[in-house]
């Protein structure tokens, strides 16, 4: 922590150190940001608005279900009283025996008609901790989708721009896939991928009958020993935070690196309220609430680096009104917090294949990953080919592990009941769609004009709802599973009867979107604010669309290549060092 | 609301199986983190002598406790009993741990609600299993022979069998399948039986699917006594 503070009026506090880059947030992009910063001999400022992980105590570390008290379901009671009780699943669980690494204390609002899951976990690390690890790079069919079909506007970069640091990013991570040749889903730079479990070939046989591709997923876990961590021992527990840093998390990977030089001071407890200003609108830090004493300190940096998970960076910066920054800092396009978007997520069909049923259990699920997935197929050749424009992707899963979720499609009770139950073990599948939502003029993001969180902080509100297209994506699969399930003799049982909740899939995109009309965009092709070149974004908030891919290494990508252009502007003194 | 909280991160290992748990909320909601600080904490142990319910009577403990072993009966594996999955309904039930449940559940006072919904159901149910027992057969349904209880379980089992008088029956047996089957297969012992793979923590590789020269699996016979055989 800071060790000298003056007081300043109200009771507010200063550090007394000036830094030269302030990093708000320590997840994927902020900890890859603090990495590269901190390497380059920057003194870095890193604040983190929860406490600091620590894996020895808040993951799984192997122990069973029948090790909790509550089974893994946790007390009821455990949210009492805290301003968001809604609980989040599966990265939120007993296995962390009630550690705080998630946000109940802030609460945010949904406006009439919307339904957003905000999952925020605020320990450092952040969702990187425990996320899916499907780590697809991103093609010119994203980046010049407006080209192809004529909706919205390409991104301010292409393929050939961006694949040095999506091969930079792939390295220092490790990704386990196949060459596969399809320029939809441009090959990296890979570790040997996960074998192929009886379902993926029965699956994949299935799938080209359909035409439909079925290939090895990209996945970011340590196949092989890698950069001096370990190779995966696949227990399977990865969902809960790996206990040795077998796959990429800010946690095994960057945070380390970035301590490892000296030049990192990490604040935590540090909930960010606002990016200051000096006399003429220029970043000069932030302001953020000690969570322990409730005192609001200042930290002062020639440059401020928002990476708090796309939309809280959109709401600090809504939050950071000042003079020159009536409607939030950086905001005079009127773009922050619009075109707020996500991945429909659901289950287009599950069901089992009766080729497996009966044979001995097999280890998996193991590797807790996407071994393989239906990359997208649709509209590549023609963009209109489809009702629907743009794509999505399909993962399957299923075969042997953990609790028997599928008992309830099986009658009875009794000895014949537990046979079927051990039965049907290997044999269940089932699928997950990723279906982008389009950039939309409804869906966005403001502050709340009423309410205020416990800390004072006024509110974030979300205002999102499904459009037609990506609905339109969703019947599609669920009408693809069906053809799937007969070209593998497989046996459906049924399908989600609506998507998820939005912000189920943790993969929020847009609200300060890059492109290079100030007038429109937030941010330049950089990531460095059009309004305040001494800010720049590290997440997916500039993504100015969602694909049918996932989002973290692209935010490791992006944020190496805005690294790189902001320590040019340290060595050519556009920035000044502290 | 089936499903609606099922994600990739957990779908990655029940995917197809928790996909089903579009047909059991309440595994999927895989939630609340607990506020006990012991590393271990002990969960009731199976000790049928000395339990003493902490939410049942004790005669309402015993019928729970045989309605289990009757769903999953020991036989060539351990059964309910032996895993202890009537002390893990009653200790569920009496802390109100929505384990099977419609309900949303978006606060502490949805997941109250939902506990003690669940009380009442159980309550309610067991009294129901009663009365049915009686007007079939003249007795309370644990003095009623193995045969009586296999059938009135029957007809709450099996659609072909359902009556439309036993709706409030046929969802109390449900939910207590759900609360059995949940309590036997997050039992080291439940797991054991269907051979989970996760009970083994450290794996040198995966191994992969033996049968790559078959793809479509057209060629594999089904193991004579599939399910019933142990895994070891």
């Amino acid at each position: 922590m800071l060790a000298l503070l003056t007081i300043l009026e109200r009771g507010r506090v200063l550090a007394a150190k000036n830094f030269d880059v302030i990093v708000v947030g320590t997840g994927a992009g902020g900890s890859t940001a603090m990495k590269i910063l901190c390497e380059a001999g920057l003194q870095v400022c890193a604040v983190n608005s929860g406490p600091r992980t620590d894996p020895a105590k808040d993951y799984r570390q192997h122990r069973q279900v029948y090790d909790l008290k509550f089974r893994g379901y946790g007390d009821p009671l455990r949210l009492q009283g805290k301003a968001h009780q809604e609980p989040y699943s599966v990265e939120e669980s007993e296995y962390s025996e009630g550690r705080d690494l998630f946000e109940h204390d802030v609460a945010y609002s949904n406006a009439p008609g919307t339904d957003w899951y905000w999952k925020r976990c605020k320990a450092t690390g952040g969702k990187a901790n425990f996320w899916g690890r499907s780590s697809a790079r991103f093609g010119d069919i994203d980046f010049k989708a407006a080209d192809l079909d004529g909706f919205g506007e390409n991104w301010p970069v292409d393929y050939r721009e961006i694949s040095p640091w999506f091969s930079r990013a792939e390295r220092y991570m490790g990704v386990a896939s196949t060459i596969q040749n399809r320029p939809s889903n441009p090959d990296g730079e890979y570790l040997p991928a996960f074998p192929f479990r009886c379902i993926d070939y029965i699956i994949q046989k299935g799938g080209e009958k359909i035409g439909v591709p079925y290939l090895p997923d990209r996945c970011a876990q340590l196949t092989v020993a890698h950069n001096r961590h370990p190779a995966c021992h696949y227990c399977g527990n990865c969902s809960r935070g790996c206990d040795v840093g077998s796959f990429f998390s800010p946690t095994w990977f960057t945070i380390p690196d970035a301590e490892a030089t000296k030049n990192l001071t990490l604040l935590t407890n540090a909930l960010v309220r606002a990016v200051l200003v000096d006399e003429s609108g220029t970043a000069n830090g932030i302001a953020y609430v000690d969570r322990t004493s409730r005192r609001e300190v200042e930290v002062h940096a020639k440059v401020v680096v928002l990476a708090a998970s796309c939309v809280e960076t959109a709401h600090i910066m809504l939050n950071s009104k000042s003079r020159h920054w009536p409607a939030g800092i950086a905001n005079s396009s009127g773009e922050l917090g619009k075109n707020l978007c996500d991945h429909l997520y659901g289950n287009p069909g599950y069901g089992y294949l009766p080729q497996l049923l009966g044979q001995p259990p097999r280890p998996d699920n193991i590797a807790d990953s996407t071994i393989a997935w239906m990359p997208r197929w649709q509209n590549l050749k023609n963009p209109r080919e489809e009702k629907f424009i743009r794509g999505y992707s399909v993962y399957m899963g299923g075969g042997c592990g953990g609790f028997p979720g599928y008992f309830g499609q099986l009658e009875g009770f009794g000895s014949k009941f537990k046979r079927d139950i051990k039965r049907y073990y290997p044999a269940t599948i089932g699928g997950l769609v990723q279906a982008p939502s389009l950039p939309s003029p409804t869906n966005y993001v403001d502050i709340d004009p009423e309410k205020k969180d416990i800390f004072g902080i006024p509110q974030l509100r979300f205002q999102f709802r499904w459009g037609e297209n990506e609905l339109l994506m969703w019947e599609h699969s669920k009408q693809v599973m069906i053809d799937l399930f007969k070209a593998i003799g497989g046996e459906l049982w049924g399908a989600d009867g609506e998507p998820n909740r939005p912000g189920t899939s943790l993969h929020e995109t847009g609200v300060c979107r890059f492109g290079n009309d100030p007038k429109k965009y937030v941010t330049n092709k950089w990531a460095q604010t059009h309004d305040v070149p001494n800010l720049y974004i590290c997440d997916a908030s500039i993504f100015p669309s969602c694909t049918d891919k996932t989002t973290t290494m692209p935010i490791i990508a992006f944020t190496m290549r805005t690294c790189d252009y902001m320590l040019d502007n340290f060595k050519s003194g556009v920035h000044k060092r502290a | 609301m089936g499903g609606q909280s099922i994600e990739r991160r957990e779908i990655l290992r029940y995917i197809g199986i928790a996909a089903v748990a579009a047909s059991f909320p309440g595994f999927s909601r895989w939630v609340f983190a607990c506020p006990i600080d012991h590393p271990r904490p002990a969960a009731p142990q199976p000790q049928s002598q000395a339990y003493k319910p902490l939410f049942f009577s004790g005669e309402q403990f015993r019928m729970v406790e045989h309605l289990a072993e009757m769903i999953i009966p020991e036989d060539e594996t351990p059964g309910a009993k032996q895993a202890g999955v009537a002390e893990f309904i009653d200790f569920m039930i009496a802390n109100r741990v929505p384990v099977s449940t419609s309900r949303d559940i978006r606060s502490t006072d949805d997941a109250i609600a939902a506990g003690s919904e669940a009380q009442n159901r159980f309550v309610a149910g067991l009294d129901w299993m009663n009365a049915r027992s009686q007007s079939l057969f003249r007795h309370e349904f644990m003095q009623c022979a193995p045969e009586e209880q296999n059938s009135l379980l029957e007809e709450l089992a099996y659609k072909e069998k359902f009556k439309s008088t036993t709706e409030a029956g046929r969802a109390f047996f449900q939910m207590m399948r759900d609360y059995t089957v949940v309590g036997y297969y997050t039992t080291e012992i439940g797991l054991e039986t269907l051979g989970d793979p996760g009970l083994q923590t450290a794996w040198s590789q995966i191994p992969g699917c033996p049968h790559p020269d078959d793809p479509e699996h057209k060629n594999l016979r089904e193991p004579a006594g599939a399910g019933v055989a142990n895994n070891t």
